[in-house]
């Protein structure tokens, strides 16, 4: 409906009222001879109707012949506004150049989207796009994608296939990444389980191969437990690819320390630096000084967004993060409570599949620092493979 | 002696089915689907949209009357306007008191 009334405004109405004469014989008149009237009210004996201007024009035939007399009541449209304001030339141009240049804009890309990457950042496939054509700012009439796309994909090896398409003014780049074909484990060499820690074996079950041990057995680390030698009944050996499960009672240690004297970063200042980024343009706002001591520096982009449509305005901010090494004291308790938070994510990463049975904490303070020790004794599989070099007799 | 004349009621006409009613009838078909058959819809007391409406009759803002080509129907309300008129659809607004087929 909306169109509707902008398309009426676009080509311009009146809006009249007939009065006198036969306002039946009237409206029958214009509906015969092809006059589009609208919005027919009839107040106090006088009609009120609206016409397209063509319509306007050819109304008096109809008028004079159901006995009314018509006039004008108020102009709406876009032709009236224009010959209501035709004597300023300023605004006209104004108008003009205000098409020409959204029909200049929308020619062009002011946004890309990449879609379906996981592994590959995105910066990394707009700078292959980058070099391919594909930039914001870039005449959209000029982008021959099927060449692109080649070209964009002979720079990212990591890329299965590339697709650029052309949405409007945003460039939506489609990939699918390269899945690397799982490794297949060579299962023909010869190869021992060994002790990949010491401890005494409480679970054996030897698939392939010789069991060297018994459950019970105390073991070193790196000693012999399944040897992948067996000997057949005609008193030859054959060799295989020894396989199986090993789990022994070990006892860990896990320590961690922390000195009461630490030297640590800290940021004594901020510095910002703002650049406007304007349809493919960078204006920076005020002079960029880098500090001269030890700084980071880091960015963040803001883009200007209006219901999810990204528009070709950001700024960007450069943050330079001024650095100060600091020699800190910290107090006993401070650093035993981070003693013990560094040993509770140490043990947490060494016994991940290990069972504890058992587990007992020492603190041991000295002068200049604080351990914190944890002893664990746990159930752990300790199997490791270790391929077996043979020699092939001539 | 002068005879007493007795009036006498005007006999209502017969109802008899049109062309259109048979064929909708036998072909399951909705009646207002056939061709030359005018069709109104109304929504609530507000709003009428005419279909085969051959001509306007009477217009004011208290009685529109609106010629079916076989029949009449008139509208009667207040502050009653056609909001258009175009290939025979005729859309009227207004507070409709009452429709009457004549």
């Amino acid at each position: 409906m909306f169109l509707f009334r902008f398309f009426r405004w676009l080509l311009g109405y009146v809006r009249f009222t007939a009065e006198g004469g036969f306002p039946e014989r009237f409206i029958n008149l214009c509906t015969n001879n092809g006059i589009v009237i609208w919005n027919l009210k009839s107040c106090s004996g006088v009609l009120y109707a609206n016409t397209s201007i063509n319509g306007y024009r050819n109304i008096r035939p109809v008028a004079k012949k159901s006995g009314m007399k018509v006039r004008i009541f108020r102009r709406y449209g876009l032709p009236f506004f224009l010959h209501r304001h035709r004597r300023r030339v300023g605004l006209l141009l104004g108008i003009a150049a205000f098409l020409a240049l959204v029909a200049f804009l929308s020619g062009m890309i002011w946004n890309i989207r990449v879609t379906g990457n996981e592994k590959v950042r995105d910066d990394i496939i707009l700078n292959a796009f980058a070099q391919s054509g594909v930039y914001v700012g870039v005449r959209k009439k000029n982008l021959d994608a099927q060449e692109i796309e080649k070209a964009a994909l002979n720079k990212l090896d990591s890329l299965l296939w590339v697709s650029l398409n052309i949405d409007g003014s945003t460039a939506v780049i489609e990939v699918r990444e390269k899945v690397d074909a799982p490794p297949v484990e060579d299962d023909d060499s010869p190869s021992n389980i060994v002790a990949a820690e010491s401890g005494q074996v409480v679970v054996l079950e030897p698939y392939e191969g010789t069991a060297v041990v018994s459950v019970g057995t105390a073991v070193n680390k790196g000693d012999l437990i399944i040897g992948s030698v067996t000997e057949n009944k005609d008193g030859t050996v054959s060799f295989h690819h020894a396989r199986g499960y090993v789990v022994a009672r070990t006892e860990q240690k896990i320590e961690s320390k922390q000195n009461f004297h630490e030297k640590s970063t800290v940021y004594s200042a901020v510095r910002k630096h703002y650049t406007l980024h304007f349809f493919g343009l960078n204006i920076p706002i005020g002079p960029c000084i880098e500090p001269k001591d030890n700084y980071e520096v880091y960015d963040s982009e803001s883009r200007l967004e209006i219901q999810g449509i990204i528009l070709p305005v950001s700024i960007t901010r450069r943050h330079f993060l001024i650095c100060e090494e600091k020699e800190g004291q910290i107090t006993s308790e401070q650093a035993q409570l981070m003693a013990t938070e560094s040993l509770i994510n140490n043990s947490s990463v060494n016994l991940k599949t290990a069972k504890v049975l058992d587990e007992n904490f020492r603190l041991i303070k000295s002068d200049k620092s604080i351990i914190v020790s944890g002893h664990y004794v746990c159930n752990k599989n300790i199997g490791l493979e270790k391929p077996l070099q043979v020699e092939h007799g001539g | 002696m002068v005879k007493k004349k007795h009036s006498r009621a005007k006999p209502q006409p017969a109802y008899k089915r049109t062309v259109q009613e048979k064929v909708s009838e036998e072909l399951d078909l909705p009646l207002s689907s056939m061709p030359g058959m005018p069709n109104i819809e109304l929504a609530g007391n507000r709003q009428a949209v005419v279909e085969g409406c051959k001509g306007v009759l009477e217009y004011n803002e208290d009685v529109i009357k609106l010629n079916l080509g076989k029949s009449v129907v008139r509208f009667v309300g207040s502050g009653l306007s056609m909001n258009s008129y175009r290939f025979e659809q005729a859309v009227i607004s207004g507070n409709i008191l009452s429709v009457e087929f004549l």
